[in-house]
């Protein structure tokens, strides 16, 4: 697929994912010392040595892939691209919206971004959703998708 | 006979009051259920006084009446309009044009006392299906006919004038199929025994579970019987071959007998005609469903053929329409036992004006049948390994040699079969070998597509598609990249150029 003119994120989204991914990681760390507490050392530096590399592999993985994270608004439809071992590539026509919205959870209210979605009929899955974008950008795009959805109905 | 009015509010049929006292205890004895459970452990259980269960019935009676009076419902010009609640009274108000099905259906209570439920489904609001427990049969069928009158008004415009005095029932009609008994068994026979087999497992997995642990309470010392003795037994038995050979004809003979209880419970008395404008299809033992499909509401038609049923000469054909979040389940309609000619007739309806120019056939990427064959092949040495460590058995390496040899010519056949054709109008998606589906749709119908692809596929120049419509999606795996890019946008060229409303 072509890679020109996709949009990307701006760089916050990418601090607040490795962010959400230390937090599940140190969660992990925690539940390891369970082992710990039976005075089983072995199997604990067994255990760490596994958490770094999976640490240390999912970061690369997460940085690598923010550079095909990207959003593309065309005069008849919305892309969205993400992935770099698995990449997705989804497309939506505005005549086929059935509306979208902007919102903002409070890890993204404190970063200062929001996510953008779009919805169509029937709950098949093929929503689109865009976190971690600036707020005044989703707003604008929502309503460029709103004025083009109105087009059509 | 004077036509129903359903201008000006009214309630339910009276004999309503009995099924929503039905529904209500239904779901009274569901928490108490939940109840008795959490209270297995105490010497006395407090609900079973009968002063207790008196005054339950008594508020529950009070309750189902102020219900009944207060659920009241009429049709405006634009608008279908409820009121209901009794703690909290709501007034729901659904634009006509909004509404996606309206289907009737009758429990085992709803039979007995005559009368009909009816559900409407809004797709797309995520808002919870609406339901009306009871309506005399003559009015259930003249308000699903207003309802969905107006819909299909609305979604052909500019036709308004011939709808309104046709109207979608009255129009003339070529029946598909009406099961007798000898058919109806027919069906259960060729259903795929597999598929029911497993679900049948599945649930029984669950109640295992389920009562093993109320068994591993007090009550398994009383009786005596321990889950984990019965496990380690079973354990020691060791599996022979021989023992696996009993058991796989044991799960064969129970899922034909699944499939036909299944069959005989879902396709009772089934009645399926198509007319220019609509498809109605009724059936069902204990709980009666009838369905009215406008023919521009079908969103994907998918026709499911296996070899049990190429002998018996027909198949089955699945419906799918909008659906919405809530009811993912209810929109699927099947049709079993069309033959020839009646799938050439619901072919010709639905997709006559798109079938006209030439299709276009492709077919996957020869990479997939090589994966496929590694796939399956590493799957069957696990159960061969397990074989082997317990039988230490030469003739273990003769099965699985065997195993593979079936798989390679099977996933063969299944991936030579795969196709996808278009014509730019209509998709035509075909896969399957012993057991084959046949999906079509309209292309303007397409909601979104999406391309995805690992960086293995990346390297081998293979993706999936996926393509979205508001009845569900059809997922078309490793194709060639670069046709699977061509579509994508082709296909999106195509929706964006359209204007005919898709739902």
């Amino acid at each position: 697929m072509t890679h020109a003119e996709f949009k990307s994120h701006p760089k916050g989204y990418l601090r607040l994912r490795l962010a959400y991914k230390l937090l599940f990681f140190s969660v992990l760390l925690a539940l390891l010392f369970i082992p710990l507490i039976a005075g089983d050392y072995s199997f604990f530096y067994l255990l760490l040595g596994v958490w770094s590399v999976s640490l240390l592999l999912s970061i690369i993985i997460e940085m690598k892939s923010f550079g095909f994270r990207g959003y593309l608004l065309r005069t008849h439809d919305v892309s969205y691209r993400k992935g770099w071992i698995f990449s997705e590539h989804i497309t939506i026509p505005y005549n086929r919206i059935q509306h979208s919205e902007v919102s903002q959870g409070p890890a993204e209210r404190y970063m200062k971004l929001s996510t953008l979605k779009v919805y169509t009929a029937g709950g098949s899955g093929a929503d689109i959703s865009i976190q971690g974008l600036d707020p005044e950008e989703a707003e604008k795009m929502r309503e460029w998708i709103t004025e083009k959805t109105s087009l059509h109905v | 006979m004077s036509e129903p009015d359903f201008s000006r509010p009214r309630r339910q049929a009276p004999r309503a009051v009995i099924i929503l006292f039905g529904e209500n205890l239904r779901r009274m004895v569901q928490v108490v259920a939940a109840l008795v459970f959490a209270t297995l452990y105490m010497e006395e259980l407090p609900i079973s006084k009968p002063w207790l269960i008196a005054l339950g019935a008594i508020i529950l009676a009070v309750f189902t009446f102020i219900q009944y009076s207060r659920f009241r419902f009429h049709v405006t010009k634009e608008e279908l309009i409820l009121e209901k609640g009794v703690l909290i009274r709501e007034r729901l108000s659904i634009p006509l044009d909004r509404i996606q099905t309206v289907h009737l259906s009758q429990n085992l209570i709803q039979q007995i006392f005559q009368v009909t439920g009816l559900k409407i489904d809004t797709a797309g609001s995520g808002k919870e299906e609406l339901k009306i427990s009871a309506l005399t049969h003559k009015d259930a069928k003249a308000l699903q006919e207003i309802l969905q009158k107006e819909n299909s008004v609305t979604a052909i415009k500019g036709d308004t004038e011939t709808i309104k005095q046709e109207g979608l029932t009255k129009e003339k009609r070529d029946v598909l199929v009406r099961l007798n008994l000898s058919r109806l068994i027919l069906v259960g026979l060729t259903e795929n025994h597999i598929r029911s087999g497993l679900i049948a497992v599945g649930v029984l997995w669950g109640y295992y579970f389920q009562l093993k642990d109320v068994f591993q309470g007090d009550l398994a010392e009383q009786t005596h019987f321990d889950p984990n003795e019965w496990e380690q037994a079973l354990y020691m038995a060791r599996p022979g071959i021989r023992w696996i050979l009993l058991l796989i004809l044991f799960f064969l003979i129970a899922s034909v007998l699944v499939s036909m209880f299944r069959t005989i419970l879902r396709y009772f008395n089934l009645e399926a005609s198509i007319g220019m404008k609509s498809l109605s299809v009724s059936s069902g033992l204990l709980k009666r469903n009838a369905y009215s499909i406008p023919l521009n509401k079908i969103q994907i038609m998918t026709w499911r053929w296996n070899l049990l049923r190429g002998i018996a000469g027909f198949e089955s054909v699945i419906i799918k329409q909008s659906k919405s979040e809530e009811s993912s389940r209810n929109q699927k309609v099947e049709i079993p036992a069309c033959f020839k000619e009646q799938t050439m007739l619901i072919e010709t309806r639905l997709f006559g004006e798109e079938a006209e120019k030439e299709m276009f056939e492709y077919h996957p990427h020869p990479y997939y049948q090589i994966l496929l064959s590694i796939i399956f092949g590493l799957i069957g040495i696990v159960p061969a390994g397990i074989l082997y460590v317990n039988s230490k058995s030469i003739l273990v390496f003769l099965i699985y040699a065997m195993y593979l040899m079936v798989m390679v010519f099977w996933v063969r056949q299944y991936v030579k079969r795969m196709k996808i054709s278009t014509n730019g109008d209509l998709l035509k998606y075909e896969k399957g070998w012993l057991f084959r589906d046949r999906s079509m749709l309209k292309v303007y119908k397409i909601q979104a597509v999406k391309y995805t692809q690992s960086l293995f596929q990346k390297r081998r120049g293979t993706a999936h598609l996926t393509i979205y419509t508001a009845g569900g999606s059809l997922r078309i795996p490793f194709l060639p990249a670069k046709l699977a890019c061509e579509m994508y946008s082709y296909f999106l060229y195509r929706v964006e150029l359209n204007v005919k409303s898709w739902m």
